[in-house]
């Protein structure tokens, strides 16, 4: 194996090939992308199996599932990319979060792959990968940028920053390229839109079926009024609180007998849970100064969210990208970018490392050095130093 | 008035702050093993249920909704301290994915077990259970013996929670309501016996 390393690391030339694979929760990927951020293939097991036997919408939260779709997903990336595995210089997989069963099918596979053909191996950070689909998508985006991810499960705001160069927010404390200046304390931003959709009986998912109500139905975004709820004590995000109210308002509206319009109504949610995120992003962009911002992430599909914060962002001077859908929710294109950016960083990672269900973005690092057990602890190092107020 | 030997607890919180002190309080008398059954609608309260029990037991870091990961697995904060697996059944489409998704390994790693919308998983979750339910509107049933005024007035609607620990867990319930009434508006949250909601059952 390590001589395979040295080859690959050493005189080929070319772009290098990286393999990724992601299995951390819903979907089975597989993806070939190059280090010069050409996407060769992009493969998603929901989307290719449509048509056979796991289709639908059951979400693929079996291990069994992800066991039946990783070889063909990952022969598809292959076939699709024109590569065979000799061609590839890098094999990376999403180690965490997330189920531990779903992550071991990924990743064994990955190991497994890269011990069997020599190559070396980098274990990702899911939402590290998130943040690395915005630079896959707009290769003129570098850092410091400020990277929201949005989506079911994730509700971050994250500051990413040059490691070896430092940045704003202070010194590195650590190695890490990656500062979460806010989080949600409750329910994500998606599963908030998702939860309001269901009780409005739109349907699943929720997201896009509650934009798609809101636009078709000409829905009045100040129809109802909800809260923008700020958290006085940090930028961190709460969505409950909103959702609270809206279940409560029209649990009072359905018993004074009124009826709801669904389009206004979703509309005005929408619009509040786009407000409460991009209210939270200029904050976030001028506590720190950064003079750009990258959204992703299954809610970055949203063209509301994606409008309120092109034209907030444009008239801050403030550069603005967003991937395309399907670089935005869960593939594995991203992941292979997030472990090439950190492997042509130094990163190297043994064959023995195991799944972390639980693992702190801040500690998932370029060189490799940190880990969960780290002295920081589960839950990593209390740095928020940017997020903290500014008079 | 407390509960007799065999009822459930049943306290009125006017803010989703009591909520979580509830469950701090709550976590008090869990032990290793322990699974916490949740159950309510969406909005009244699982997840702040959950941070309070999760503060009770000393675990760092943010607790957040589980909905879409299905589990956000917490190691213990402090040394001697337990675990908290806290899971959500709200996407499972059957009981079964409870353990197709490797979910039920997390009842036998000597933490604590929190499981929200448990309901959802009847006939597959362990009967030896602490069962905990939020409702937004008190029915007939739950409503005897309960405190009447709102003890908090933040503007929040109020919540009943009623408790019901598995037979042989008296003690525990003992130690719940001591943690009770030493909070702050602890007289506010006096506890009421509160129907057990299984007509039937003991």
């Amino acid at each position: 194996m390590a001589a395979g390393r040295m080859a690959k690391e050493g005189g080929q030339p070319g772009p290098l090939l990286v393999l990724g694979i992601e299995s951390s929760c819903d979907e089975t990927a597989a993806a070939v992308v190059s280090s010069d951020r050409r996407i060769l293939s992009n493969v998603v097991a929901s989307q290719i199996e449509e048509h056979r036997r796991y289709g639908g919408v059951v979400p693929e939260i079996a291990s069994r599932r992800h066991l039946e779709a990783i070889l063909p997903v990952i022969r598809e990336a292959l076939d699709q990319a024109g590569v065979g595995i000799a061609d590839i210089g890098l094999v990376a997989a999403t180690r965490g979060p997330g189920l531990v069963g779903a992550l071991l099918v990924g990743l064994s596979t990955a190991k497994g792959l890269a011990a069997a053909a020599g190559l070396p191996f980098v274990g990702v950070h899911h939402i590290a990968g998130h943040i690395a689909a915005a630079r896959l998508a707009d290769p003129g985006l570098a850092p410091p940028f400020l990277c929201l991810v949005a989506s079911g499960g994730h509700s971050h705001l994250v500051l990413v920053r040059d490691s070896a160069a430092g940045g704003p927010g202070g010194p590195i404390r650590d190695a890490s390229p990656f500062l979460v200046l806010a989080r949600t304390r409750d329910d994500a931003a998606g599963e908030a839109l998702d939860k309001i959709a269901r009780t409005l009986g739109l349907g699943y998912p929720g997201g896009p079926a509650m934009e798609r109500a809101a636009r078709e139905g000409n829905g009045d975004p100040r129809a109802f009024r909800f809260p923008r709820p700020a958290l006085q004590d940090s930028l961190d995000f709460s969505f409950s609180g909103l959702k609270t109210a809206a279940i409560s308002l029209l649990h009072h509206l359905h018993q004074k007998g009124e009826t709801v319009r669904t389009a206004d109504f979703a509309a005005s949610f929408q619009q509040a849970v786009v407000d409460t995120l991009a209210d939270t992003v200029l904050e976030g962009l001028r506590r720190t100064g950064v003079p750009a911002l990258a959204l992703s992430g299954g809610v970055a599909a949203n063209t509301v969210l994606r409008k309120e914060l092109e034209a907030r962002c444009a008239a801050a001077g403030i550069r603005f990208s967003v991937p395309p859908p399907a670089l935005c929710t869960d593939n594995a294109a991203m992941i292979a970018m997030a472990g090439c950016d950190a492997f042509l960083a130094g990163r190297r990672d043994s064959l023995d490392v195991n799944a972390e269900p639980a693992w702190p973005l801040e500690e998932a690092w370029a060189d490799g050095s940190g880990g969960p057990d780290g002295p920081d602890g589960p839950d990593g190092p209390d740095a928020t130093d940017p997020a903290a107020p500014v008079p | 008035m407390k509960p007799d030997a065999g009822g459930a607890v049943g306290i009125r919180v006017g803010s989703r702050r009591q909520t979580v002190a509830v469950g701090e309080a709550l976590a008090a008398c869990l032990r290793a093993g322990d699974l916490v059954a949740l159950d309510g609608d969406l909005g009244a309260g699982k997840t702040a249920m959950a941070e309070g029990i999760a503060r009770g037991l000393g675990v760092r870091g943010p607790v957040a909704s589980p909905t879409f990961s299905l589990l956000h697995p917490h190691p213990a904060g402090r040394p001697g301290g337990l675990a908290l697996y806290h899971a959500d059944a709200y996407r499972l489409n059957h009981p079964d994915e409870f353990g197709e998704a490797g979910l039920d390994d997390i009842l036998y790693q000597g933490g604590v077990t929190l499981v929200e919308w448990a309901s959802l998983l009847d006939g597959v979750l362990p009967a030896d259970r602490i069962r905990v339910d939020l409702l937004q509107v008190c029915d007939d049933e739950f409503r005897s013996g309960m405190p009447d005024e709102t003890p908090d007035r933040t503007g929040e609607e109020p919540r009943w929670i009623r408790i019901r620990w598995p037979a042989g867990r008296e003690d525990d319930r003992e130690v719940f309501l001591s943690r009770l009434s030493a909070l702050p508006d602890g007289a506010d949250l006096a506890p009421g016996e509160a129907g057990n909601g299984e007509r039937g059952t003991p």
